[in-house]
């Protein structure tokens, strides 16, 4: 096929559209030819916006990809971005004019050898590959570059270790536990917006969550129903700000 | 404490994440995109199981293969996009799902059946992509709107507008080309 033929195809090549016995000679072609190439990659994008921004996804949908990523292994999911609940708002607000017990605890990095800390990175990635959570937080909290904090509230404490790459773990075996038809749900807030970063279940252990650090302003914990929410109704039972 | 609603970090830097096996990574690429993505997958399948499927497949497939995504070649939600596009023509075109999307046809043309200016709602971009739209010519715009929404071939689409194979491969073609160069002169 000739070069201006296989052109006069890309457009419907872009869409999906061609008939099959077309479509091996224009991706022998594309592979050879980077202006083809950029033509049907602008097509392609020109095509992504007549797509309708305002379709919704159902909600378990994302449960569904969270089982294929995870298959059985124990690490808790964090459920997308939602915005800040005018209840939740409002409660984090008082928490904060409450004047919370805030303990933030960072060590000393000049007593750390660093040939220690690098083998101490690749043991906690060995142990979260491993699943075994409480090695990988006690691995994580003699970084010297992580953050250790008390999250603190009405309900009873935790312990939050986050690593310099935002990889987090919370300790909340001091929480009371629960029952069976409610859960602990970590919250993350950066910049202003709430971040799920993790169901906590309804007898907390050690679970990890991932943040984006240099945008972090707080930490919070509710009570939800099992399976967590998308966005929380809740009041907060523990929080913790970072001092500015 | 004063909230605003900010998405800062980029997608590249999102993909980028994901080969650390980043969830919350993908959580917010999810959170961006789920919506167009199964959005698609079901105005194309007509239907909700499988537009599932095929959502569940591409996310799957971006947390698997993240270096697939080539940020040089046009930005994540296109990369998206197109898979699903591929994956969901994939299926219609199987005969257990072709039966399974024409059982659901009539009840989703009543209440789903929109054309392509109807599909661009949001507010921020709908009206730069309207005036896009508008640029095209009814010819330009069905064609378009057969092949890419309804899926199907461009031998299809010259018969359903009962017109000249190329001519419809003309259209398509200078169509998505005028829609493009609109799209980003208002950019």
């Amino acid at each position: 096929m000739r070069h201006d033929e296989i052109r006069e195809l890309l457009g419907v090549y872009a869409l999906d559209a061609i008939e099959p016995s077309e479509s091996e000679a224009v991706e022998a072609h594309l592979s050879i030819c980077p202006e083809c190439r950029g033509e049907v990659d602008a097509h392609r994008a020109a095509a992504s916006y007549l797509v309708d921004v305002s379709d919704e996804a159902p909600a378990h949908l994302w449960d569904r990809l969270n089982d294929g990523i995870h298959r059985a292994e124990v690490v808790e999911f964090r459920r997308p971005r939602s915005k800040l609940s005018p209840v939740f708002a409002v409660a984090a607000a008082i928490l904060v004019l409450a004047g919370l017990v805030v303990q933030t605890i960072r060590l000393d990095q000049t007593k750390v050898e660093l040939a220690l800390a690098q083998q101490t990175t690749s043991d906690l990635e060995l142990a979260l590959a491993a699943g075994d959570l409480q090695k990988a937080a006690t691995l994580a909290s003699t970084n010297p570059a992580a953050t250790t904090a008390v999250i603190d509230g009405s309900l009873g404490a935790g312990t939050v270790i986050i690593l310099p790459n935002g990889v987090g773990f919370l300790i909340g075996e001091d929480l009371p536990s629960l029952d069976n038809q409610h859960t602990y749900q970590l919250w993350a807030i950066q910049e202003g917006e709430v971040v799920s970063a993790g169901i906590l279940g309804s007898n907390p252990g050690v679970t990890t969550f991932t943040i984006e650090r240099e945008l972090l302003e707080g930490l919070v914990i509710t009570a939800e129903k099992a399976g967590g929410v998308a966005q929380s109704q809740e009041t907060v039972v523990s929080a913790w700000f970072p001092e500015t | 404490m004063t909230l605003t609603i900010k998405t800062k970090t980029d997608d590249s830097f999102l993909v980028a994440s994901l080969a650390q096996k980043d969830e919350g990574a993908l959580a917010e690429i999810y959170r961006r995109h789920s919506g167009q993505v199964f959005g698609l997958a079901r105005r194309l399948t007509r239907n909700d199981a499988l537009a599932e499927e095929v959502s569940q497949e591409v996310f799957l497939r971006l947390w698997k293969q993240p270096a697939k995504f080539d940020p040089s070649r046009g930005t994540l939600r296109t990369f998206l996009l197109t898979h699903t596009h591929g994956r969901s023509i994939d299926l219609i075109r199987s005969e257990s799902a072709r039966r399974m999307r024409e059982d659901k046809e009539n009840s989703l043309m009543t209440t789903t059946g929109r054309s392509i200016d109807e599909h661009v709602i949001d507010l921020t971009i709908a009206e730069t992509v309207r005036t896009a739209v508008s640029q095209l010519t009814d010819d330009e715009r069905r064609a378009i709107e057969l092949a890419y929404f309804d899926g199907h071939s461009y031998r299809e689409v010259a018969v359903l507008l009962d017109q000249p194979e190329g001519t419809i491969k003309s259209r398509i073609r200078t169509g998505l080309r005028r829609l493009g160069t609109t799209l980003n002169e208002l950019a």
